[in-house]
């Protein structure tokens, strides 16, 4: 088992689509049980670097990259390893909700049982575990048979969530998690991925600078491929090191 | 009653108070009567059909009602049309069980596991061609490679075979649609979870995507079943229903075929089972298509 | 950019308002001081009028600068801004308020009369007024240019205290009737003393704002402590 210091290290990480440069040698590392970040204008490059941490750029076939990704230690793109298993550990919720044409039950048991996992009692467990994380479980707690796209926007959105949760991946990626739903819905959510960096680590792309305040113990500014300023949110909140940061911020770019 | 007249008398008024409003209303007229005109061939030949075949179908006379489906035709073609109807049946469920499994799986293959590109254009061009080509042309192929080259002969299977080359290209188009139109984020939440692509496309994009295969698959089962000229070398013929799978034993009868045979012989009653025939067929083409347009209301509101 | 541009009309407004007080601030020391060497009670009472007003245009600058940060949720350099004009309008106010004070003594001085020529007193409150505008010019105009020259009134300041404070001290020892006096003189000068202090708080806070440092000035940031007196 390699030695590690935090979960997601990226190391001079530069990506391109076919000839097109996305991101530039972007170096950094994603405290564990925190949550960060990663803002920057449109076309920066923050879903890029978000799906380079769980591989999903691989669906791309134009996608190339140079540099490394290091989850628990070890580089993710290096031939040989599982990339099914690194997905296992590393969730990801999309910008719009996207629940599977099923029963909200089958939702959540969909991961695990890829999984291996039969019992129906640990999977039951897991349903309820699950859907409470995500503060969903009192609202849907007596319907879980029914279809799941039939419930609204947020419920969706949390049902994407708990679903993610359910193979209790240590690292949870969130791409504009809110930004398709309504202000109340969206509020909900955001306190509920506070709540949850107390047993996992989120990073979550967002291009609403006020959200990233709200929500984030770290913020990391990309801009035209590159990490501009990668510190504490409540510095650069205060007294951004990067002038460009600073432009982007009090919304003077972007 | 004087509210209505008042109605339509202020109606009437509004109509012509002015060119354009006259102008507005004789354009109404005019797109009602293309309407009427569009759909008249359907309720005409039903009524045609009906007209003469009913008491085949629905009657309770000897050969008629449910004993025109359980009788075999006997001495001069009296009694009832089993042949036919089982032969079709039977033909309808062998070129499925051949037709769709390749069709969907083709179209698995080549939207999920190819990349945009030459050989999925070439693949879709030629599908396309083959979704138009007319019936005849296929009956002729079917004669001449599964018949004859493949020595296969005339019968169920050489028939079955044949509708399911004309129902893959088809099926193929249609399947591959229903496909693209699962949101790519449906395939991605999988792939997150760690799911291989395989069973990804199993358990989610098959399954968000099966309305609108099923749709698919019934449209091309309903034209299907009323194909002649596909199995007029190939199928045969039979007044029993099959008993081998190859050789004499297996010639089949159907009821397109039926249809056409009863209606060029000269003897009068036989007319009446023809359109009797005609009319059960297009019912059960009509229940098919029902049954397709119902399952695809259901999709619009699933995928959200 | 909308934003920008409504959040600059709201500051904009600050700015103006943080003007007009630190006019009304400096005037109000001014005049307190001449009310006490004249010993004037009209002037006096003038300066305790002032004093309301300050508060006032204090009161409504705490306003707006709430409600911008309500609307406008700045960050960065806009929410560093904010929060040091609320700060500086309250170290304004306080100004006001020592003045208020000065003018009070002055009521209290009705029936005496100055037993020297006043000369450090109005001197420490020009080297008050005088780092106060140093200070302002930073925050106002976002100009720290003269920063370092604040040291050198603080000392200045230090040094005059110090001599007035043994000045007294040896007028007390020679003569009997001066007492009331002559702590007034000292109490006066310790009231411009706290307003040259407020106004070293300023030029501090206008340093954080324009660079995010949190930096101290003058003898506290050289490690010397002020030798003066109080």
């Amino acid at each position: 088992m390699t030695e590690f210091k935090h979960h997601i290290e990226v190391h001079n990480l530069s990506t391109w689509f076919g000839k097109f440069a996305v991101l530039k040698d972007i170096s950094c590392y994603f405290e564990d049980n925190t949550v960060t970040a990663v803002m920057g204008p449109s076309g920066c490059g923050k879903s890029t670097l978000l799906r380079s941490l769980n591989r999903l750029n691989d669906l791309v076939p134009t996608f190339r990259r140079e540099g490394e990704v290091r989850f628990r230690g070890q580089d993710i793109y290096e031939t040989g390893y599982s990339v099914y298993d690194l997905r296992k550990q590393i969730g990801m919720v999309f910008q719009r909700p996207n629940p599977f044409p099923m029963s909200i039950r089958d939702n959540i048991e969909y991961g695990p049982r890829l999984h291996g996992i039969k019992d129906d009692d640990e999977l039951e467990k897991i349903v309820e575990t699950s859907l409470k994380k995500a503060a969903l479980w009192d609202e849907v707690k007596d319907d879980l048979e029914k279809p799941a796209p039939n419930l609204s926007g947020g419920q969706q959105q949390r049902l994407c969530i708990a679903r993610a949760l359910s193979v209790d991946p240590p690292v949870l990626l969130a791409d504009e998690p809110v930004s398709a739903l309504d202000p109340i819905s969206a509020a909900k959510i955001e306190e509920l991925i506070v709540e949850l960096k107390k047993d996992y680590t989120i990073i979550m792309v967002t291009h609403n600078v006020q959200q990233a305040f709200r929500v984030s113990d770290q913020a990391a500014f990309l801009y035209l491929g590159e990490l501009i300023e990668f510190d504490k949110t409540e510095r650069i909140l205060e007294a951004p090191a990067d002038e460009r940061t600073e432009a982007f911020i009090t919304g003077r770019i972007g | 009653m004087s509210g209505r007249r008042e109605s339509l008398i202020a109606y009437l008024l509004s109509v012509t108070q002015s060119r354009r409003h006259f102008m507005d209303f004789l354009f109404k007229v005019f797109l009602g009567v293309i309407i009427l005109i569009v759909v008249s061939p359907f309720f005409l030949i039903l009524i045609q059909v009906a007209s003469i075949g009913f008491w085949q179908v629905f009657g309770s006379g000897p050969g008629q009602g449910i004993e025109f489906f359980t009788t075999f035709p006997g001495v001069g073609l009296e009694g009832g049309i089993r042949n036919a109807f089982v032969g079709t049946v039977e033909l309808i469920v062998l070129a499925s069980a051949v037709g769709i499994p390749l069709s969907v799986f083709g179209a698995v293959y080549i939207t999920e596991y190819t990349t945009p590109g030459w050989g999925r254009a070439i693949v879709e061009f030629a599908s396309d061609v083959l979704a138009g080509i007319p019936s005849i042309v296929f009956g002729a192929f079917g004669f001449a490679f599964l018949v004859d080259f493949l020595h296969l002969g005339m019968g169920i299977v050489a028939g079955s075979l044949t509708l399911a080359f004309m129902m893959i290209p088809t099926v193929l188009r249609t399947t591959q649609e229903a496909l693209r139109a699962v949101p790519m984020s449906l395939r991605e939440a999988s792939l997150a979870l760690g799911a291989t692509k395989w069973s990804t496309t199993w358990n989610v994009t098959l399954r968000a995507a099966f309305p609108g295969l099923i749709t698919g698959v019934l449209l091309a089962i309903g034209r299907v079943m009323g194909e002649t000229a596909p199995l007029i070398f190939t199928a045969g013929n039979s007044l029993s229903v099959p008993t081998e799978l190859t050789g004499s034993g297996s010639w089949v009868a159907s009821m397109p075929y039926t249809i056409w045979a009863y209606i060029s012989d000269p003897r009068e009653y036989l007319q009446a089972k023809a359109h009797g025939t005609a009319l059960a067929l297009m019912i059960m083409v009509l229940t098919v298509d029902i049954i397709a347009n119902i399952i695809s209301r259901k999709v619009t509101r699933r995928l959200v | 950019m909308i934003m920008g541009t409504q959040l600059e009309f709201h500051l904009d407004e600050i700015k103006k308002r943080l003007r007009q007080l630190h006019k009304l601030a400096t005037k109000s020391l001014g005049d307190a001081m001449d009310a006490f060497k004249k010993l004037d009670q009209g002037l006096a009472k003038n300066v305790k009028e002032l004093s309301t007003e300050i508060e006032e245009l204090s009161e409504k600058i705490e306003a707006s600068v709430f409600e911008t940060i309500g609307r406008r949720q700045p960050v960065a350099r806009d929410l560093r801004r904010l929060s040091v004009y609320l700060q500086i309008s309250h170290s304004l106010f306080r100004i006001g308020r020592y003045s208020y004070k000065i003018a009070h003594i002055t009521n209290l001085c009705e029936n005496l009369e100055h037993f020297k020529e006043l000369i450090s007193l109005p001197y420490l409150k020009d080297l008050a007024i005088k780092t106060l505008d140093i200070a302002m010019k930073g925050i106002l105009d976002e100009d720290l240019s003269q920063i370092d020259e604040l040291e050198k009134l603080e000392s200045e300041s230090d040094r005059e205290t110090s001599e007035m404070f043994e000045e007294i001290a040896e007028y007390l020892r020679k003569r009997k009737d001066i007492e009331k006096m002559a702590m007034f003189y000292i109490i006066v000068g310790r009231y411009c003393e706290r307003a040259a202090d407020q106004a070293f708080l300023i030029a501090e806070k206008a340093v954080y704002m324009v660079t995010g440092e949190r930096k101290k000035l003058g003898l506290a940031y050289k490690g010397k402590s002020s030798q003066a007196p109080h």
